[in-house]
């Protein structure tokens, strides 16, 4: 044996440790090439990284040509095609983290790590990557480790944030509750169904009072399964006696993420915020037990400061109209029974019933619903397209491929009542003839995942999925698809694509999927909030919803208001509430006594609406005329402090990464658009610039393949339209009124300090002195122009200047 | 037959056919990058986009023709503003990937515009990096020497076409790139060169020399024509095919004179048309791409 004998045998050692484990995934996958994305997701969990020895094996494995593995593999972000540390950082650059400082973050992390994102520590320890939205918009800036989440991170604490990280410290993740499996009856009739929940009715009318722990992914990231945990303890504490009658539950998001973790006390409906483990025993004592409030823990009212006893009076509640969400909050989203209890599957079993299959797409075109995932196209419509498509079986797929930065209503909705998304699935394949469904569900969304997971598997074992659903002649059953990590999947056709195991590529269309969609089969492609849509219709009935909304756009529309607004959170309205409404009355206004600058709606291929516009009813028309789109429904609030051209170069480099590559319009074309918007920022752009920057937006959205591209310039169209001036002060005077773009911005101290000194300590780099309580100074040459004095000072005591105005201002004084 | 309207005339075409080839029909001139005979249309490049409108007076979409069928009454514009700007937009974006083509060079002559003035200088798609040290060569790319490739994607399909499926596109947006799998020379390559003798910007580079073809970074033994002694066909295609078409080894590698030559000793005075059923210039792959 030679020197060199060791390393070999070590390498045909892991190869051959390679091969077992990826041997062990295909034989619980099946080896059939529609489980190509499943198997790399496995591959990819298990190895860390997808090494191209892994691929080989799993194109032989699948029958699958290499080349096309290696396409799909390198397709997804959710593959690695390098090795990764052990521990992977994730910083959220979705666009409500953005505007609050993610990119602060990020350089910080950057900074402490020594690396860039995408890279990997030496030592093997920690990868940092950003990713484009966790859907915790209203905990921004979020960094996540695992099932570690950390919420309103400031950059100052990211060194200490992950210094924790390393140490291990793991607390609060907790896998969603041990497995625990609850007898479940076989529903063979209505009447089954029907006698469960007299049954379960009786004994959910049991407790005296219940403590409503939210679960959701905020809450859960500020520490809500703790509060539940320790509320539990305290229960179980406090003596045999007064136990009886008092409960806590884990439901799913409440919607008021930004004051998690929020625990509801029932029957009083009283709302507690920011709860703290050691606040469990005063809430067991004095509310549980004798129905006393706690005045500390009640929310203050964001305009008057008054504190408010029970939630429904609070404004950000008090203006909605909870339609879709009636279950968000109030019920246990691991449990059917629950879902059962509080008249789930109801309409299901009437529709089974009662109405034949052209009936239900009747009522639900009579209903006026239009598809929430963002285009608006009728449901109704779109069902009897499919129904009356030529070929035998069909398909229903449900869209839960959230891609939009800021927008977390599906996301919420399946954590918070998976069943009511379900059911509405099943009613929809009675409508279209379908016998076969699949979920789709982002990977980012582990959560979501595991209710949903857990929901269709209650379903199915309580027969409301598989064979003769309830007694009828009905066959349904679904299952489930992981996504990749792409935004574009968000579109029909490449979201078809990549079920089947492909790259997420849109197609042209036509043909349309309703008539040759996924596996060549009709196919509808609902967006989770539809569906749950659907239910909720055949509940109330298609007349009353209708007589909720606007003349083209019916019932409520769950938006998440995130951002520069002092309540933030998800939120539902009827249609036609005006965005002012919104902003103000729900969101509580802008904060710290800012300026409210512009509402961006409708995800990256929305537009930015100036103050001017925010009259205007949120409805699929109205939004169209001011150049935004409903989308799938984020509204994000930016104050002075955000620069719009910068917005427009944001959202166009998100866009430019998450193009799929097909064609060149879009793959190119928004390459050299955010190079172009990059010059306005830094100042190098020429009086032609802009024209030229308007007319490449108007080719990408000419003549892109699909609505990834042809969406894309909204951003930077609506924002040239309403915001022209800013442009050109960029241009023209070199200057960034918003005092975001680094190489034009420059701070000073002005005649309003009182040197409270509050910017002395805000600055990262100590570049501001003076005595407290007399005016401040800015040393230039070592600021580096993050505008965190600006942020914190309340007096308007510093100046954004372009860099002549402070040069001219120096000679000023000099001379 | 159908009825259109194409810039102001009518037109007559049959039921499922391409706008594009209607047009061209008629003698208009649409350019195009990623169309190519033997494989479905893409719609990838947005080179041949028309202005369509399902009446007179309605608006107007921009489509590609090469996907876009003819409907009764369809009125088709070949030329407007809206199509000159995206044809000047795609020529003057792609001249980014491919500065030195000539093809592209010349295109962006016809289409005018801005296009023809002075790109930008390249940007070098990033790599994908298998685990690799930073900066690693991609083996398969050792003959991208060519003019840069514009993701037209003629050659993967052609590959899978063909049932090889050696290369691919991998990545995806501006970053895609085509290389064998995790970059390395493919090993499913056969060395038929369909997509170098594809590839609209000659970026695929074919070299052949001693007996031996160079591509996609692999090396192939060439077979001699049994007559005449000239390098034929790779010995691993002309193996492959020779099982899966029944062919002899003899028979596939003869060169296209020899085997004229002896199927006219063969057949007698048969005309010379009746042997290019078997296998000539562009023959080897005619059988395979289908």
């Amino acid at each position: 044996m030679t020197a060199m004998g060791a390393p070999v045998d070590s390498i045909d050692a892991m190869s051959s440790d390679i091969a077992k484990r990826v041997d062990r995934i295909l034989q619980k996958r099946g080896a059939q090439s529609g489980q190509l994305i499943h198997v790399l997701q496995d591959v990819n969990d298990e190895l860390g990284w997808l090494p191209l020895e892994s691929l080989r094996l799993v194109a032989d494995g699948l029958g699958v040509p290499l080349s096309r593995v290696a396409s799909v593999s390198t397709f997804y972000k959710a593959f690695s095609t390098r090795p990764r540390g052990r521990r992977i950082v994730r910083v959220c650059m979705g666009t409500a983290c953005y505007v609050r400082g993610a990119r602060e973050v990020t350089e910080e992390a950057t900074r402490e790590l020594g690396i860039q994102s995408g890279e990997t520590t030496a030592d093997g320890e920690m990868t940092l990557e950003t990713v484009n939205c966790l859907g915790a918009c209203a905990l921004g800036p979020v960094m996540v480790s695992g099932s570690v989440v950390i919420g309103h991170l400031e950059a100052g604490a990211v060194g200490k944030a992950l210094e924790e990280l390393k140490r291990g410290n793991q607390e609060g993740a907790r896998a969603l509750g041990g497995e625990c499996v609850e007898q479940l009856p076989e529903l063979k009739s209505p009447e089954d169904l029907q006698s469960w929940r007299n049954q379960t009715r009786g004994r959910a009318s049991g407790p005296v009072r219940q403590a409503l722990v939210c679960a959701g992914t905020g809450c859960r990231a500020a520490g809500a399964v703790k509060v539940s945990e320790a509320l539990a303890r305290w229960i179980e504490a406090s003596g045999s006696e007064s136990r009886i009658g008092l409960e806590v539950k884990e439901t799913g998001c409440h919607g008021f993420c930004e004051k998690g973790p929020l625990v509801v006390v029932r029957p009083e409906e009283t709302l507690y915020v920011g709860v703290k483990e050691s606040d469990a025993s005063e809430i067991v004592e004095r509310t549980l037990a004798r129905g006393e409030p706690i005045s500390r823990l009640l929310c203050a009212d964001a305009s008057s400061r008054r504190r408010v006893l029970r939630w429904p009076e609070l404004p950000f509640y008090a203006e909605q109209r909870r339609v879709v969400l009636r279950n968000a909050g109030r019920i246990d989203p691991a449990s059917l029974t629950d879902y059962v209890a509080s008249g789930g599957y109801d309409a299901l079993s009437r529709v089974l019933r009662t109405m034949s299959p052209e009936g239900v797409i009747e009522e639900i075109a009579r209903s006026g619903l239009r598809g929430r995932g963002g285009a608006g196209y009728p449901t109704g419509l779109k069902w009897k397209r499919c129904a009356e498509a030529v070929g035998g079986n069909r398909v229903i797929v449900c869209n839960g491929d959230e891609g939009d930065p800021g927008a977390y209503m599906d996301r919420s909705l399946i954590e918070a009542d998976p069943h009511s998304v379900l059911e509405g699935m099943i009613i929809g394949a009675y409508a279209i003839g379908a016998t076969t469904g699949h979920i789709y569900i982002r990977h980012e969304y582990p959560l979501a995942l595991e209710q949903m997971g857990r929901a269709v598997s209650e379903a199915r074992r309580a027969g409301l999925l598989g064979r003769a659903i309830l007694g009828s002649r009905m066959d349904f059953d679904v299952s489930m698809t992981r996504g990749g990590g792409a935004f574009v999947c968000g579109e029909e056709t490449a979201l078809l694509a990549s079920i089947e195991g492909k790259p997420g590529r849109p197609r042209p269309r036509p043909p349309y999927p309703t008539e040759r969609g996924l596996f060549d089969l009709p196919t509808v492609i609902n967006n989770v909030e539809t569906l749950a849509s659907v239910t909720r219709i055949l509940e109330m009935g298609a007349a009353a919803y209708a007589a909720i909304g606007t003349e083209r756009s019916k019932g409520t529309k769950i938006f998440s208001l995130v951002g520069k607004a002092r309540n933030t959170g998800l939120v539902e309205v009827p249609m036609g509430t005006s965005i002012r409404d919104l902003v103000e009355k729900v969101g509580g206004g802008v904060p710290r006594g800012r300026k409210l600058k512009a509402v961006q709606i409708g995800g990256p291929s929305g537009g930015c609406l100036p103050e001017s516009e925010l009259d205007r009813p949120v409805d699929y028309e109205a939004l169209g005329e001011a150049g935004a789109i409903m989308g799938s429904g984020g509204i994000i609030v930016m104050d002075d402090r955000t620069c719009m051209v910068d917005v427009a170069r944001y959202f166009t480099d998100f866009l430019e990464k998450e193009s799929c590559g097909k064609c060149t319009p879009c793959r190119d074309g928004l390459r050299e658009l955010r190079e172009n918007l990059e010059t306005v920022t830094l100042g190098r752009a020429t009086a032609g610039g802009l024209d030229e920057i308007e007319e490449m937006a108007r080719a990408i959205g000419l003549g892109s393949l699909c609505g990834l591209g042809r969406t894309a310039v909204n951003p930077v169209l609506s924002t040239l339209r309403h915001f022209r001036a800013e442009y050109l002060s960029h241009v023209e005077d070199g200057k960034c009124p918003a005092g975001v773009c680094r190489e034009l911005a420059r701070f000073r101290v002005n005649e309003r300090c009182n040197g409270c000194g509050l910017c002395r300590e805000a600055c990262p780099v100590n570049a501001i002195s003076g005595e407290t309580r007399s005016p401040h100074a800015i040393a230039q040459e070592s600021c580096v122009r993050c505008g965190a004095c600006l942020d914190v000072c309340h007096r308007g005591g510093i100046d954004i200047l372009s860099r002549r105005e402070l040069e001219e201002a120096a000679m000023e004084v000099a001379s | 037959m159908i009825e259109l309207r194409l810039d102001g005339e009518l037109v007559l075409a049959s039921e499922g056919e391409r706008l594009l080839d209607v047009a061209r029909r008629v003698g208009r001139r649409i350019p195009t990058l990623c169309d190519h005979p033997a494989v479905e249309p893409e719609g990838a490049c947005r080179l041949c986009v028309v202005e369509v409108r399902d009446r007179a007076e309605g608006p107007g979409r921009v489509v590609p023709s090469c996907l876009e069928r003819v409907q009764p009454g369809l009125d088709v514009r070949t030329v407007t503003q809206e199509v000159k700007l995206v044809r000047q937009t795609v020529v003057r974006l792609l001249l980014r990937r491919a500065p030195e083509s000539a093809a592209l060079r010349s295109l962006a002559e016809e289409v005018g515009g801005k296009s023809s003035e002075a790109v930008r200088e390249p940007t070098e798609p990033a790599e994908i990096n298998w685990g690799k040290s930073s900066g690693a060569v991609w083996a398969s790319e050792e003959n991208a020497g060519g003019a840069g490739c514009v993701l037209c994607g003629i050659c993967t399909r052609l590959c899978a076409a063909a049932g090889y499926d050696a290369i691919s596109i991998q990545g995806r947006g501006a970053e895609a790139r085509v290389s064998g799998p995790g970059g390395e020379p493919p090993e499913a390559c056969t060395g038929c060169g369909v997509c170098a003798r594809a590839c609209p910007t000659g970026h695929i580079l074919l070299a052949e020399s001693g007996g031996v073809r160079r591509i996609w970074g692999r090396r192939f033994e060439m077979i001699r024509c049994g007559g005449c002694g000239e390098a034929t066909l790779p010995r691993e295609l002309a193996e492959l095919e020779s099982r899966r078409l029944g062919v002899t080894l003899v028979e596939l590698t003869h060169c296209p004179t020899c085997k004229r030559r002896s199927s006219a000793e063969k057949f007698g005075e048969l005309p010379a048309r009746r042997t290019r059923e078997g296998l000539s210039e562009s023959g080897p792959m005619k059988g395979v791409a289908r």
